[in-house]
C-alpha cells in the first residue's frame, strides 16, 4: 500500500530572487534590530532558502534571528524562525525529527500566546507530515486530530481568511484518512476521505481531491467494498490523466493495482504494475519497486503462472534485502539536492511555474521539494550500483570483526583463569586491571576501519603485556620501527596482527625450554607497509606434532587472511600474509598497502 | 584531611573504592550510600569536601544528584564502568572521573588533580557546563577548556577551528579570540567527533557549520566564515566532502 501524503508549507517559501536581494541589502544595511528587522530576515529566508539549498550557513542565519527575536521578545519572528529552521532541518538536512523538536518549539510558543493562533494548524500539520513520513501514524494522527479541532473555532473568527483554514482544513482531513488508513483503520479512513473530498471540492484542489478518492478508493476496497471502491479509484485515475496530477500518478496506479487485485481482475492488475515499473524506472525509487514486486507475485499466484510467481518474489526479496531505512533516507538526503540544485535549478523554476497553475499556489514550496526528490531519485540510481558492492563487504567486514572478538576475549579470560588458580589476589587485580583496559580499547577500536599504527601497537603491547604474565620465565619483546615510518600518521586496520602473535606464543613459545624471543618490525617496503613478527619457537612443524598430528589453522589466522581478501577487493590493493618457517622459529610477514591518515600524495 | 563520601548503587564498588583510600592517608570516608536521596541528605548534613559519584544509581543518574545543589563546596570524582556518553560529557565540561575497575595509577592521579589548587574555584563553572550539555543537542553543547592561566567555558558554535601546536591545541573563536588548551588535537578530534567538526588536515580540526567555502583543485582549501582558508590534505578530501553533503 502506497498513500501519497500532500505538502503544505508553513510560510509560502516561493523563490523570488529579484526580491531576495533587495530584503538582503535592507537587512545588510540596517539599524539597531527592531521586530521589522526580524521579519526581514525571515521573508528573506523564505525568498532565498531553496535557491541555494547548498549553502551551509542557512542554519546559523536563522539562528541568528532567533536571537534577535529573543531579544526583542518578538514572538511571531520566534514562530517565524522556529518555523525556517524546521523547514531547513526536514528538507535541506533529511532530519525529520529535528525538524519536528524545531515544531514543537514553535507550538509552545503558540500555545501561551492567543494572537498567534494562526500559526498552529500549519504548524501542527506539517508535525503530523513528518511522523507520517516517519511511519508514525499513531503520533502523526495525534497532531493531524489537534490541528482539526483548532481549525473548528478558527473559521467563526473575522480577522482569519477564510480560504487559508479552508486549504488546511481539506489537507488535514485527507490526511487523517492516510494515517487510519495505514493504520487498517478502515471505518474512520473512509469518513475523513470523504469529508476530505468535500473540503477539497470546494477549493478547487484537483490534487486533494484524486488524492482523496484514491486513497478511499483503497480503504474501500480493503474493508470489502469493492465495487464501490473501484469506482472511487476509476474517478481519482480519470483526474489524474485530465489535469496531468504527475506527482500522484504512480501512488494512484499503485492503490489501483490493489483493488484490481482484490476485485480479482488479475490481467487489469498485472497492467498497472506494469505500467508503475515503466514510470519507476525514471525515477528508480527502490521502496516502490521493492513493493511492486511483491503485489506482481501476488497478482501471478492467483493467475495460478507459478514461475513469474516465483521470479517477482525473488526480486522483491533481493530489493527488501538491498533497502535499509538508510537508503530511505539516502532518496531524500541533502547529497542529491546539492548536486543537482545548481545545474537543474532553471529546469525546477520552470516547472514550478507549470506546476502553479496547475496547483493552487501554496503548493508551490512543495512541488520544488518533490521535484527535487525526483531529481534525487535519478542521482541516487547511479550511485546505487558502485554503493552496492561497498556495502556488501562493508557488511562482510563487520561481521567478521565481530567475530573476533569473541575469540579474543575467551583467550584472554582463560589466560586470566590459569593464573588466578596459581597466584595471589593483588597479581590477579592487577592482571584484570590491564585485561580490562584492553577490552576497553577493543570495544572502542572494534567498530573502526582503521586505527593509527601507534594506537595498533600500543594495544598489541598491552596484549602482551597480559600474555608475558602467564609464563614464569616471561619472554622478551622488541619492537622495532623504522623512522621512515610515522606511526601516528599511518592508518591500519585494527589488530590484524594479534592472531599471528598469539599464535606465536601459545603455539611456538609456550611449548619451549628457553627463554622466548617476540621481535616485531615495522617498515616500509616496496611502497607496501610490512608488518612482521619473528619468534624463535618451536615451529609450526613441531607444534602441530605436539598438537597430535592435527593440522589445524587457528580461527583467528583464518579471519584476518579473510579480511585481507576483502580489504584487497574493496580498496583494490595488494594486501598479503606470509608464513615461513625459519630454522629456529616462525616469522609472520603482513604487508598492507601503505594508507597515511593526513597526506597529499 | 580530606572528608569523603561515596554514593554507588553496587556495593561492592563502595568497597572497591574504600580499599583504595586506605592506602591514602589524607582521606577519610564519612560515608556511603546507595541512593540519589541518601546521599543529597548525607551532603547537606556531613558537608563533604570530596564525593565520588556513580553515574548510573538505580533508575537515577549522579546528574541528578547534581542538579540538587545550587552551589557546589565539594569536589566530584565521577566514577563509571563503560559508558563513552558520560566520559564524553566529562571531558567536554573538565571534570574528573576513574573508569570501573579502578587502578590504583588512575586513584592517584586523580586524587593529585582534585586537591590542584583552583579545582574547587572553577567547579561550579563546570558543573554547570556539564548540566548545561544534557539539556541541549550536540551542536550546542559548550566545552570547559583548562589551561593554566584560566577556565574557559565555550559554546561548540563560537568556535571556528582548532590548530595544533606541538602537544597543544589553539582555539580560533567567531570573535577573533584565541583560547589555548594543553590536550592534544586529536584529544578534541574526537571529543567533537559527533558534533559537525571535521579533521581537514594533521593540524586543523574545523568546525563545518562555518565552513563558507571548498574550493576544489590542487591543493583544496576550505573557506571560512571569518575568510581564512585551511589546506585539506587530499587524504581528508573525499571525507570532508561527504561530512558537508551530510551536514545536519
Amino acid at each position: 500500500m502506497f498513500v501519497m501524503a500532500l505538502f503544505i508549507s508553513t510560510i509560502s517559501f516561493s523563490q523570488s530572487l529579484k526580491e531576495a536581494d533587495s530584503i538582503e541589502s535592507i537587512i545588510n544595511n540596517y539599524g539597531k534590530p527592531d521586530e521589522n528587522y526580524v521579519r526581514l530576515r525571515n521573508t528573506f529566508v523564505a525568498k532565498k532558502l531553496f535557491s541555494t539549498p547548498t549553502d551551509s550557513t542557512w542554519l546559523s542565519y536563522n539562528f541568528e534571528t532567533l536571537d534577535v527575536a529573543k531579544k526583542l521578545d518578538y514572538n511571531e519572528g520566534k514562530v517565524l524562525a522556529y518555523g525556517n529552521i524546521a523547514v531547513i532541518y526536514q528538507y535541506l538536512l533529511s532530519d525529520p525529527y529535528q525538524a519536528i523538536d524545531y515544531n514543537l518549539k514553535s507550538m509552545e510558543i503558540i500555545n501561551n500566546n492567543n494572537q498567534l493562533d494562526v500559526y498552529a494548524i500549519p504548524t501542527l500539520h506539517n508535525i503530523g507530515l513528518l511522523y507520517y513520513e516517519q511511519k508514525e501514524y499513531n503520533k502523526a494522527l495525534k497532531y493531524f486530530i489537534d490541528a482539526l479541532e483548532r481549525i473548528a473555532p478558527l473559521n467563526n473568527r473575522k480577522d482569519v481568511k477564510t480560504n487559508i483554514t479552508s486549504k488546511y482544513y481539506s489537507s488535514v482531513l485527507v490526511n487523517l484518512g492516510n494515517s487510519y488508513n495505514e493504520l487498517n483503520k478502515l471505518d474512520s479512513a473512509i469518513y475523513f476521505y470523504k469529508n476530505g473530498i468535500v473540503e477539497s471540492e470546494k477549493i478547487n484542489s484537483y490534487l486533494s481531491v484524486a488524492n482523496a478518492k484514491s486513497g478511499l478508493g483503497l480503504a474501500l476496497a480493503k474493508s470489502g467494498k469493492i465495487s464501490e471502491g473501484k469506482q472511487h479509484i476509476e474517478e481519482s485515475l480519470s483526474m489524474v490523466d485530465k489535469h496531468n496530477l504527475e506527482f500522484i500518478r504512480m501512488p494512484v496506479y499503485i492503490n489501483a493495482t490493489e483493488v484490481a487485485l482484490a476485485n480479482h481482475e488479475y490481467t487489469k492488475a498485472e497492467n498497472f504494475a506494469s505500467k508503475i515499473l515503466v514510470l519507476n524506472k525514471s525515477l528508480n525509487n527502490l521502496s516502490i519497486e521493492t513493493s511492486i514486486r511483491e503485489t506482481l507475485a501476488k497478482v501471478y499466484h492467483r493467475k495460478k503462472d507459478y514461475k513469474n510467481a516465483f521470479d517477482a518474489l525473488t526480486k522483491h526479496i533481493e530489493l527488501k534485502d538491498s533497502l535499509t531505512s538508510n537508503d530511505r533516507k539516502l532518496e531524500i538526503s541533502r547529497k542529491e539536492i546539492q548536486f543537482e540544485a545548481d545545474k537543474k535549478q532553471l529546469l525546477a523554476q520552470e516547472e514550478i511555474k507549470r506546476q502553479k497553475l496547475i496547483i493552487n499556489t501554496s503548493l508551490f514550496g512543495g512541488g520544488l521539494v518533490i521535484l527535487a526528490l525526483i531529481i534525487g531519485s535519478l542521482l541516487y540510481k547511479r550511485k546505487r550500483e558502485t554503493q552496492f558492492n561497498l556495502k556488501v563487504s562493508d557488511t562482510e567486514l563487520k561481521a567478521l570483526r565481530a567475530q573476533m572478538n569473541p575469540h579474543f576475549i575467551f583467550n584472554a579470560l582463560n589466560s586470566i583463569g590459569n593464573y588466578i588458580t596459581n597466584k595471589d589476589g593483588a597479581t590477579a587485580k592487577n592482571y584484570l586491571n590491564k585485561f580490562s583496559g584492553l577490552m576497553r580499547e577493543t570495544l572502542e577500536n572494534s567498530n573502526k576501519e582503521t586505527i593509527t599504527l601507534k594506537e595498533d601497537l600500543e594495544m598489541l603491547k598491552t596484549y602482551l603485556d597480559i600474555e608475558r604474565k602467564r609464563f614464569s620465565e616471561g619472554f622478551d619483546f622488541k619492537l622495532n620501527i623504522d623512522s621512515e615510518i610515522d606511526p601516528e600518521n599511518i592508518l591500519v586496520p585494527p589488530m590484524m596482527l594479534q592472531p599471528f602473535v598469539e599464535n606465536s606464543i601459545w603455539h611456538g613459545i609456550s611449548g619451549m625450554d628457553y627463554k622466548g624471543i617476540l621481535k616485531v618490525v615495522v617498515k616500509k617496503e616496496d611502497n607496501t607497509l610490512l608488518y612482521a613478527i619473528d619468534d624463535n619457537g618451536i615451529g609450526r612443524k613441531k607444534s602441530n606434532k605436539n598438537n597430535k598430528g592435527h593440522k589445524r589453522q587457528s580461527l583467528g589466522i583464518k579471519i584476518t587472511k579473510d579480511r585481507i581478501d576483502i580489504l584487497n577487493k574493496k580498496k583494490k590493493t595488494h594486501g598479503s600474509i606470509k608464513i615461513i618457517d625459519k630454522e629456529i622459529g616462525t616469522r609472520v610477514e603482513l604487508r598492507l598497502p601503505i594508507e597515511k591518515e593526513f597526506s597529499d600524495d | 584531611m580530606i572528608r569523603a563520601i561515596i554514593i554507588d548503587d553496587e556495593q561492592h564498588c563502595i568497597e572497591s573504592v574504600v580499599e583504595l583510600c586506605k592506602s591514602h592517608n589524607e582521606i577519610s570516608i564519612e560515608g556511603t550510600y546507595t541512593t540519589v536521596a541518601d546521599g543529597v541528605k548525607a551532603t547537606n548534613e556531613i558537608k563533604p569536601d570530596l564525593v565520588f559519584l556513580d553515574v548510573e544509581i538505580h533508575d537515577k543518574t549522579g546528574f541528578n544528584y547534581l542538579e540538587q545543589f545550587h552551589s557546589h563546596p565539594f569536589h566530584v570524582v565521577f566514577t563509571t564502568a563503560y559508558n563513552k556518553y558520560a566520559v564524553k560529557a566529562f571531558e567536554f565540561s573538565a571534570l574528573h572521573y576513574l573508569l570501573k575497575p579502578i587502578t590504583n595509577d588512575q586513584f592517584k592521579e586523580v586524587l593529585k588533580r582534585v586537591t590542584e589548587t583552583n579545582s574547587l574555584e572553577t567547579l561550579s563553572q563546570r558543573i554547570d557546563t556539564l548540566l548545561y550539555n544534557q539539556t541541549v543537542r550536540e551542536d550546542e553543547r559548550r566545552i570547559t577548556i583548562n589551561n593554566s592561566e584560566a577556565t574557559t567555558v565555550l559554546h561548540l558554535a563560537e568556535i571556528l577551528y582548532c590548530k595544533a601546536d606541538v602537544n597543544c591545541t589553539y582555539f580560533f573563536l567567531k570573535n577573533n579570540k584565541k583560547v589555548f588548551s594543553s590536550k592534544t588535537l586529536k584529544t578534541f578530534s574526537e571529543l567533537f567527533e559527533s558534533s559537525d567538526f571535521y579533521r581537514v588536515d594533521q593540524s586543523f580540526l574545523v568546525n563545518l557549520k562555518h565552513v563558507k567555502k571548498f574550493t576544489k583543485g590542487k591543493p583544496s582549501f576550505v573557506i571560512m566564515s571569518n575568510g581564512k582558508d585551511i589546506k585539506v590534505a587530499i587524504s581528508r578530501k573525499a571525507g570532508l566532502l561527504k561530512r558537508l553533503n551530510n551536514l545536519r
